[in-house]
């Protein structure tokens, strides 16, 4: 069988130039490092960077919770193939990667000299038995952000360093979305816990990742983490990481009580002071997080009837829930679900903001005025529903009700806080409407690979928290199976157009705005953070960048 | 029956202060805790009142655009969606009130029954009653309203209950005790045996001589009630579609760094003055009339 080279290993040659610039980079860092420090030697690299995210769960790839759980966890663990700044897929734990031609086999080459942290060598038993490990759970919570992987027909050992994956069908998406996501664990670890999601004890923290975690202060709490100076692509050049639980970020990096905060649609009062002071700089992303409006399809009546739920879009103006909500530093929502910065981005026609029209929509569709000015369906029982969201957004939830509250349709505000009550609701089915953080504990956002896009949609997929409950369109799946077996990625972009214009069309979800991330860091701290582009499988991820201290490449910088 | 009572309405006049403490209501009038403390209260009673003459703006009804700034038409700004802050400042005044007698006149009420009541009859109903009160006692208050709270969800209804609920045994404690000692003079007895049954000896003596201190108990715990309501609604536990200062600090410090820009001043700020005074205005009242009403206090003077 011939193989293509998908990845090949050695972009850690030193050419001539890289050699220049790293030590032009180098020179640059010690010129600046001895001007900035106050009388000891010329800075080095970060000692410290101090985040201000508690731990969320335990950071075992089986008890971390959602995205942040996620990027708490893989800093103790590694993966075959890792992204860095430039969105590019890196040669991780495997040193060469190659597919063969019909894309449905990958063989992945180990990395010599790779070590877990307790001091046993990474075997390329241990990469099977991960695949196994993950395929034998039958349940994991819906929490955890890599779930066991599917379409996988085997997974095996064929050389002292390598391990063929073959798949059931080709998968556009399996080197981001397994290779570059699913946590290499140790067999001897692993091997006798029955329950991955009950070892909550610090004795399973074993990995290959660049850090060891010094303490845990329980989910809530603090972490410690300090680099392994024998990870295997060299000591890693942030030495030490605080997370802690701070409420106010912007406050607390102001005090000096940690290095970077990220927030959404933040407003311009936050901002100043920090625009202003060269200590800091900032950096933003747009459409990497939502707010979604579900409605049950499940349900008979209305929430099942696209004319209701297209008058409901009409009567939200979205441009206002931007300037009020994001300080106007936001877009709107695309109901193609897809954000307006994703690649495969498809213009679709917006819900304009139209109560006149959203009335005389629901006059057509015979939804007639009752008592109290609510609507009553065919039937006479009125248009009044439920409308679940998180706590903290509550301002949100407001604005929607009293949106809705102009075409006669009656909202009961019921804020429960994010977690079980609101993803518990929302995965089985018990609400009418709700409004959700969108990606939420899933990975991938508005701008993830569009095959997010299936996940969310298509009713071969299992329900999920963020799932279109009972969305059925035939049409729409056979699409979102054709288009993650496209290798083109012309005619890819092509079906995942249709498919928008399809979501767009049926509205089983509508997401109402995505406020813009600002990422706010002390530069003295670190002076190169950046946001990964599509940012699969979570958003708050800096591994990469905390291990070389650089946008790209698997090069550590200089200290 | 008229021929019965008279006697102990004698005895029960024989029980009322005496001619050195004559001077106590002119005392009471005088106390500058007193004064203040009214006028405080007779303050956000007539805000509440007139609430609607106060502001053009429905304190639920999205008004202007968000986080305006204090002007003309919105005194104290707006908030996230657009709703204007001083109707929901005055507005709020109404619920703290409610919150604070509805709850205050449970916990009372409550009292009455499980501590005057029970040491009235007697026997076995006072001794089950007083180990319930001691076990109520015992619980702790503000986890267990905290917990109540999370699990009632938006219901405003179990939040004043539950604080007039929580109410019940300190009070009862004091009524008991104050009870047990009028049981032992003449009038009491006398009213027994001339008939009178438990609950005619409570309404035509007890709760005429308990009284002063029966208000001092409902004037103290309608503060608390105020502060406890405040505390539940600002750590989003009251009902998150009600108008209540509590929910307006809870709002406004949910607010990233709402310190970095002025609009504290104008929001956090005067719902915690509000919070504070009313709080203050019922402290003061209580304090200054507990002198005079709480038997402690007469037993040292």
């Amino acid at each position: 069988m011939d193989h293509e080279p998908v990845l090949t290993g050695p972009q850690w040659v030193l050419d001539r130039r890289r050699f220049l610039l790293a030590a032009l980079g180098g020179a640059g860092v010690l010129v600046l490092g001895a001007c900035t420090s106050s009388g000891g030697g010329p800075r080095t690299a970060p000692a410290t960077v101090r985040l201000p995210n508690a731990a969320l769960g335990f950071p075992t790839p089986f008890a971390a919770n959602g995205g942040p759980g996620y990027s708490q966890m893989i800093l103790l663990y590694d993966t075959l193939l890792w992204k860095d700044g430039t969105g590019e897929l890196l040669p991780w734990l495997a040193e060469t990667v190659t597919s063969s031609d019909d894309h449905q086999t990958y063989t992945f080459e180990l990395r010599d000299g790779v070590t877990w942290s307790d001091g046993e060598p990474l075997t390329v038993e241990d990469v099977v038995f991960t695949f196994e490990y993950y395929a034998a759970q039958e349940f994991l919570s819906p929490a955890v952000l890599v779930q066991p992987p599917r379409g996988i027909a085997g997974v095996r050992a064929t050389g002292p360093k390598a391990v063929e994956v073959t798949l059931e069908r080709p998968l556009v998406t399996f080197p981001e979305q397994v290779a570059g996501a699913l946590p290499i664990i140790p067999r001897h670890v692993w091997s006798s816990i029955d329950d991955p999601g009950a070892a909550l004890d610090m004795a399973v923290l074993v990995g290959t990742g660049p850090y060891r975690l010094e303490s845990y202060g329980g989910d809530g709490g603090p972490l410690l983490y300090t680099a392994r100076d024998d990870y295997f692509l060299g000591a890693p050049y942030v030495q030490r990481i605080e997370m802690n639980a701070i409420d106010d970020f912007f406050s607390a990096l102001l005090s000096g009580a940690t290095d970077a905060a990220r927030g959404f649609g933040l407003r311009s009062d936050i901002l100043a002071p920090f625009e202003g002071d060269d200590a800091y700089d900032t950096i933003t992303e747009q459409g990497t997080w939502s707010q979604v409006l579900y409605w049950n399809l499940g349900k008979e009546g209305p929430l099942s009837d696209p004319r209701f739920r297209h008058a409901c879009a009409m009567a939200i103006d979205q441009d206002d829930l931007v300037s009020r909500l994001a300080a106007g530093r936001g877009l709107p929502g695309n109901p193609g679900f897809l954000s307006p910065e994703n690649e495969f981005f498809a213009p679709v026609p917006r819900y304009e903001f139209d109560v006149a029209g959203a009335n005389a929509l629901l006059n057509s569709a015979g939804y007639r005025h009752g008592n109290g000015g609510v609507r009553q369906d065919a039937n006479g029982a009125p248009l009044s529903f439920e409308l679940r969201f998180d706590n903290a957004q509550v301002e949100l939830g407001e604005i929607v009700i009293a949106a809705l509250r102009q075409i006669g349709v009656e909202l009961r505000s019921t804020p429960v806080e994010v977690g079980p009550e609101l993803f518990g609701n929302k995965l089985f089915g018990g609400y009418d409407m709700v409004v959700l953080p969108f990606p939420g504990p899933a990975p991938g956002g508005p701008n993830a690979d569009p095959d997010v896009l299936r996940q969310i949609f298509s009713s071969r997929v299992p329900p999920s928290l963020t799932g279109a409950t009972n969305y059925v369109n035939p049409a729409f799946d056979e699409l979102a199976e054709e288009q993650r077996l496209t290798f083109d990625e012309g005619e890819r972009q092509a079906i995942v157009a249709e498919m928008q214009t399809m979501v767009a069309e049926d509205i089983p979800v509508l997401p109402l705005y995505y406020p813009d991330a600002t990422l706010i860091f002390r530069k003295q701290v670190l002076d190169e953070w950046y946001f990964t582009p599509g940012q699969y499988p979570t958003s708050e991820d800096h591994k990469h960048l905390f291990v070389t201290g650089d946008e790209s490449g698997t090069d550590i910088r200089r200290r | 029956m008229s021929a019965q009572t008279s006697a102990p309405v004698e005895v029960a006049r024989e029980a009322e202060p005496g001619p050195d403490q004559a001077t106590e209501p002119e005392r009471r009038r005088r106390s500058p805790l007193l004064v203040v403390g009214l006028g405080l209260l007779g303050l956000v009673l007539l805000v509440a009142l007139i609430a609607s003459l106060l502001t053009p703006h429905d304190p639920r009804a999205i008004s202007g655009a968000a986080l305006e700034e204090p002007s003309a038409g919105h005194p104290l700004g707006t908030d996230v969606p657009g709703r204007d802050i001083f109707a929901q400042l005055v507005f709020g005044a109404r619920t703290s009130l409610t919150v604070a007698t509805v709850s205050a006149s449970l916990a009372m009420a409550g009292a009455l029954l499980f501590g005057v009541l029970p040491a009235l009859v007697g026997g076995a109903a006072d001794s089950v009653s007083n180990r319930l009160m001691v076990f109520l006692l015992a619980l702790p208050g503000l986890p267990l309203l905290v917990l109540v709270g999370s699990l009632a969800g938006e219901s405003h209804l179990v939040v004043i209950v539950l604080i007039g609920f929580l109410g019940i045994a300190p009070n009862a404690r004091i009524l008991r005790s104050q009870t047990l000692a009028l049981v032992q003079r003449g009038f009491i007895s006398a009213s027994q045996g001339f008939g009178g049954g438990p609950l005619y000896v409570l309404r035509r003596h007890l709760v005429p001589a308990l009284g002063p201190l029966i208000l001092v108990g409902f004037v103290n715990w309608a503060g608390l009630a105020v502060a406890l309501e405040a505390g539940l609604a600002f750590l989003g536990l009251g009902d998150p579609s009600g108008i209540s200062w509590g929910l307006m600090l809870n709002r406004a410090l949910a607010q990233p760094s709402i310190y970095f820009s002025p609009m504290w001043t104008w929001w956090v700020l005067p719902a915690g003055l509000a919070v504070t005074f009313t709080v203050l205005a019922f402290t003061f009242v209580g304090v200054a009339l507990e002198p005079s009403f709480n038997p402690r206090w007469l037993r040292s003077s």
